[in-house]
């Protein structure tokens, strides 16, 4: 098995899904801490979407 | 420490304004703290948001938890002497979350449950005796876990500022950060960690990721794994190489620490799930996390892969290459590898990126600390106290005090044991050993109380304890009880058995446990399995 290979093809999949995650994670997570503000603000008013 | 040292620790690119954003990034995790501080009106907010944390809030916090400054101190420490071999730790870890994910092990049944914390599930599957006995292991055992931290954190701000190693400058580092964290988590519970979370998730993706461009392209990707073969050989690629350090035995107790325990049994990780809006939710996130938990580990490993191509072959980093490699007769030891990280980062990034990754690993440090100063104090306050309290209970009000003292008491344990514990072990070994003296036991009584029907509370009683015999593999154990002895002729320690094999001895010991002891002492009224 060439571990060289392997573990650079493993390392830039890696990186490559991380960015992608980070950027949805930044987007998104940005959109659900102002839905939990809204319902620590109003926690009586139901906010549940599911 | 020798002058050479020094001089080479103090050659970094962090000016004034990189403290200026340092200082603005500290400041604005304080505000939060003060400003989120009204929400937290109840237990269920406090230590668990209110249960109202979506999807990419769960990912972004995950990722916030468990990348510690101490995972990518440790993670690039095993990087520096162990090559892209450790890579298989990252792997496994990656592979075990999207299982978890896909099949919600664990997890999933634990959401449904609707508990706070995982000795909570102990009670309501077995009884209030397992819950306080889970409880004080898993505070005990986290406790310790999270006794380094603070030393190797700040081991890193004093290495990539250029401050001094000795004297006044790192323990000054390490009450200032301590003090910064206890103040916001104490005073906003779960919310301030989950914001503040997110703002670490947004500042420590982008870092590494930037940080990780800028190594490559200074060192050069070919020269970066032809480096790393010529030092390390075939053992610097492949984990069961002879001389790689890790071995079968170490593989299988990476699937069993950073796979499922990572994810699925750590507390910190859990309260998480647990604070997940659904299941389904839980899921997710765990899915998408599978890749955080990857490169948790994956990045900092690269970095110390390197950190060590940088002073082994860089004109650059010439002058460190005797430092780290002392040749025989230079009289002087080794300095601690923890420094080539930090070290490396000094001279490879240029001023105000410094800073903004600097902020990034402090970052790091605080949203660790925060969620572990959180977790255990809501352990010891809901799991251990108010159940002993028994019919008197605690109020909602009186819990959230308690839980705030605890917070500042913690802060107090941290500072004392990164002042004085002497143990030598490799922090990430060392991490491993206390942890398991909490899961090992937990494995036992989680998967034995959802999964199988029979399991009993004398069957978790007695895996609770049997896990704590994973208290043999840290070195002073060790050399306590002569599982480890001096070799008269090198003059070195040699273990009688390595803290992997003790691992997953006492692993083993737990689940027969659980099995022997539930079969000969069943319950009278068997409770169904939370699972169903």
């Amino acid at each position: 098995m060439d571990w060289t290979f392997f573990w650079q093809f493993i390392l830039v999949l890696m990186l490559g899904l991380f960015a992608l995650m980070a950027l949805a994670g930044t987007i998104l997570g940005a959109r659900d801490i102002r839905r939990l503000m809204g319902h620590l603000r109003n926690p009586d008013e139901n906010t549940d979407r599911e | 420490m020798p002058p050479e040292a020094t001089e080479a620790l103090q050659r970094t690119h962090f000016t004034a304004i990189d403290a200026v954003i340092v200082a603005v990034y500290l400041g604005l995790s304080l505000l939060i703290g003060i400003f989120v501080r009204r929400y937290a009106r109840n237990m269920t907010a406090y230590i668990g948001a209110d249960r109202k944390i979506g999807t990419w809030l769960g990912v972004a916090t995950m990722l916030g938890t468990e990348m510690g400054l101490v995972t990518v101190m440790y993670s690039a420490q095993k990087g520096f002497t162990g090559g892209f071999a450790a890579f298989h730790i990252a792997l496994i870890a990656g592979i075990a979350t999207l299982i978890i994910g896909a099949t919600g092990f664990i997890v999933g049944p634990l959401r449904r449950a609707e508990v706070l914390t995982i000795p909570e599930y102990y009670e309501k599957r077995f009884s209030r005796r397992v819950r306080v006995l889970g409880g004080c292991i898993l505070a005990f055992g986290g406790i310790l876990n999270m006794g380094l931290f603070l030393k190797v954190g700040s081991q890193f701000i004093v290495g990539i500022t250029g401050l001094s190693a000795e004297g006044w400058a790192l323990p000054a580092v390490m009450v200032g950060l301590l003090l910064l964290v206890v103040v916001y988590t104490a005073l906003g519970g779960m919310i301030s960690v989950i914001l503040t979370d997110y703002v670490q998730f947004v500042i420590l993706s982008f870092g590494l990721l930037i940080a990780t461009g800028l190594a490559i392209a200074k060192l050069g990707w070919t020269d970066i794994f032809e480096t790393t073969r010529a030092v390390l050989g075939d053992a610097g690629f492949n984990p069961v190489a002879e001389g790689s350090g890790f071995g079968w035995s170490y593989v299988l107790w990476m699937f069993v620490t950073a796979g499922l325990v990572g994810c699925a049994v750590w507390p910190t990780a859990v309260s998480r799930a647990l604070a997940m809006e659904s299941e389904k939710a839980v899921r997710r996130q765990y899915m998408v996390s599978s890749i955080s938990f990857t490169i948790r580990f994956m990045i900092p490993y690269f970095w110390g892969i390197c950190a060590l191509v940088f002073i082994s072959a860089s004109p650059e980093g010439a002058d460190l290459k005797p430092l780290f490699f002392p040749p025989e007769g230079a009289g002087h030891a080794a300095i601690d590898n923890l420094y080539a990280l930090p070290i490396f980062l000094g001279r490879l990034l240029p001023p105000v990126l410094i800073g903004i990754i600097t902020a990034a690993m402090i970052a790091a440090f605080m949203s660790t600390h925060d969620s572990y100063f959180l977790c255990w104090s809501s352990v010891i306050t809901q799991d251990i106290v108010a159940p002993l309290r028994g019919r008197r209970g605690l109020s909602e009000q009186a819990r959230i005090r308690l839980t705030r003292f605890i917070i500042f008491a913690l802060g107090a344990y941290v500072l004392y044991w990164g002042l004085f514990y002497e143990g030598k072990d490799d922090i990430w070994d060392y991490m491993a050993v206390t942890g398991a003296i909490y899961f090992n036991g937990a494995i036992a009584v989680l998967i034995g109380g959802i999964y199988w029907k029979r399991a009993s509370r004398a069957g978790a009683l007695a895996a609770l304890v049997a896990g704590c015999s994973a208290v043999f593999g840290l070195g002073p154990v060790q050399k306590l009880v002569g599982l480890q002895y001096l070799d008269p002729e090198t003059e070195e320690w040699v273990q009688r058995l390595t803290g992997a094999e003790v691992g997953l001895l006492s692993v083993a010991l737990a689940l027969a446990a659980m099995v022997i002891f539930s079969l000969l002492l069943p319950d009278r009224n068997s409770a169904a399995p939370a699972k169903s």
